[in-house]
């Protein structure tokens, strides 16, 4: 078990997806995700690993963060470069799989609701998006690669923030003069490039609220009359 | 004739006329003319100085940066950035950027998307080489960020030195104040030997050559904008940002006033300001007020927009604006 485990991890699996046995692996997804993630004896009882089950032959896969570019220019390196959101990232596609949803979504059909949430992938999707309700509100019932449009039409991956503009038209009109969200890089055209995080490069779409962040320490400033003002009494300083 | 003790001269001995040197008279001359020499000896210290190197002749009879002919401004920044390898270990790639045509900086600030992460206040103190290692040191971010209560914009309840778990805090919303470059900027007209002024793309700049430290400007500025340096700036060598400026972020020397310059070393060569470069949330608009296409102009065309402390008249070129 060990072993076929170095061995994918070695690289091998997208070879093994290439050969057509990526068709069986997804199906035992789909067969062992009834059963009870408690066989997990030979692996570490890791968090990632419950994620998957133990018995199919499917290896267990850490589960480092996304490779999120970098904001901004590669010449500041002493600025804080973070980008503002940290993904997961799917656990197939961080094992070689490429992107392409419909390899899974061909064999599972449209539906616009499950009444439970069965298969692996997607486990820690919760849908907290205003009153939206649905999958197939955002993607498309048939290509999976893609968005939806008002009409049925296909919104390409790239194209997403046509998508957020259907619902946020004034954000999407801030963001298109660079007036909402990131912005890195050079303000004048003509001397460099201007980098514009998209819409889901900052919000996770199924969750969109920008997530509290801790603070940096407070600095310690030069006192300027006043001294700090006391954390547990604030109404004593506006009183005199 | 009746007796008068006015007129009555005592008899005074030859050493009570004469005063000749006693203990207590020596000890009091002494103690004055080391005094003297001492004092003597600070006058001259910038002689010292010369004679051994630290200072040189065009320091002391340096002219005001807007009368300095270019070639003596080259020979200047060459020899404060080799002062600057002698004392901190690295040749900063020092110049002095000027001011691009057409172009008036302006910056808006979005209190709307603010949630006073302080990455802004810390980016700026890795920008402008300020001291920031020691436990002791103040770290002179030129951005404050105030903690203020929903409901108003009240300063006086405001506090910089907030530090939850998490922001943003319910309840509470954050304001950054930095310099806000006016276009009647009190502090340019109390300095008294004009070492800060407006420069053509309306950046208030200070000549840190020229600064006398009087802090007559920081004592003007309505919105703390100005930091002293009390002590030489404290920076390891591999922390030092060695894109350098002559009128912004190179190492101050002691004694000093130093401001927030909008990073005119980046924003005169196209880039963003360190503060908006960090921005996690894209709070911070930047521009040339004159274009009207920039960001700035469009804040200011279809936000509503605050000004802070407006009734004072120092017109800013810095805005706060709201989306909601």
């Amino acid at each position: 078990m060990i072993a076929i485990e170095r061995w994918i991890q070695r690289g091998n699996l997208r070879t093994l997806m290439k050969l057509g046995i990526g068709v069986v692996v997804s199906a035992s997804i789909m067969n062992g995700a009834g059963e009870a993630p408690s066989a997990g004896t030979d692996s570490p009882p890791t968090a990632a690993a419950t994620a998957f089950v133990t018995t199919s032959p499917l290896p267990s896969i850490a589960r480092p963060q996304a490779n999120q570019p970098l904001a901004g220019l590669p010449s500041d390196t002493h600025l804080d470069k973070t980008p503002p959101r940290r993904t997961k990232g799917l656990d197939l596609v961080k094992a070689g799989w490429t992107y392409n949803c419909m390899e899974c979504h061909k064999l599972f059909p449209a539906r616009w609701h499950y009444d439970d949430r069965p298969f692996n992938e997607h486990k820690d999707v919760k849908l907290e998006h205003g009153n939206n309700r649905f999958c197939l509100n955002c993607h498309h019932p048939t290509n999976r690669n893609a968005f939806v449009d008002y009409d049925g039409a296909e919104i390409a991956q790239a194209d997403v923030v046509k998508l957020c503009a259907k619902c946020h038209g004034t954000i999407y009109r801030d963001w298109e003069a660079g007036v909402h969200g990131r912005q890195n890089g050079f303000w004048k055209a003509e001397l460099g490039d201007k980098t514009k995080l998209r819409c889901i490069q900052c919000h996770d779409p199924h969750s969109p609220k920008f997530k509290p962040m801790q603070p940096l320490a407070p600095l310690r400033y030069p006192p300027r009359g006043a001294n700090p003002l006391p954390a547990t009494s604030p109404q004593t300083s506006a009183a005199h | 004739m009746s007796h008068d003790p006015q007129n009555e001269v005592s008899p005074r001995t030859v050493e009570q006329v004469y005063k000749p040197m006693n203990r207590r008279t020596f000890l009091k001359g002494a103690a004055a003319s080391m005094i003297g020499v001492a004092g003597l000896m600070a006058a001259l210290k910038p002689l010292l100085e010369l004679e051994s190197g630290a200072v040189t002749l065009d320091d002391l009879l340096q002219k005001h940066y807007r009368e300095l002919t270019r070639e003596d401004l080259q020979r200047i920044i060459i020899s404060l950035a080799q002062k600057e390898q002698r004392e901190y270990g690295v040749y900063p790639n020092l110049r002095d950027v000027k001011p691009l045509d057409g172009v008036e900086f302006g910056y808006a600030l979005n209190l709307t998307r603010c949630i006073g992460c302080r990455k802004c206040a810390n980016a700026c103190l890795k920008e402008n080489n300020q001291s920031r290692e020691d436990a002791k040191d103040l770290e002179m971010s030129y951005i404050r960020v105030l903690e203020l209560n929903k409901g108003a914009i009240n300063l006086e309840t405001s506090d910089p030195y907030y530090d939850p778990a998490l922001v943003p805090q319910e309840g509470k919303y954050y304001m950054p104040v930095q310099c806000h470059q006016c276009r009647q900027s009190p502090c340019t007209k109390v300095c008294p030997v004009q070492a800060t002024w407006q420069e053509q793309d309306g950046l208030v700049v200070v000549d840190y050559n020229w600064c006398i430290g009087c802090r007559y400007c920081m004592a003007a500025c309505p919105y703390d904008a100005r930091r002293f340096n009390y002590k030489k700036p404290t920076v390891a060598k591999d922390q030092i940002n060695p894109n350098q400026s002559y009128l912004s972020n190179r190492i101050r020397p002691k004694g000093v006033v130093e401001k927030c310059t909008f990073c005119l070393h980046r924003t005169r060569e196209g880039k963003y300001p360190a503060c908006q470069e960090v921005c996690p949330t894209g709070a911070r608009v930047f521009g040339n007020l004159l274009d009207p296409n920039s960001e700035i102009s469009y804040v200011l065309n279809n936000k509503r927009v605050y000004i802070l402390k407006e009734d004072v008249g120092t017109q800013p070129r810095f805005y706060y604006f709201f989306d909601k």
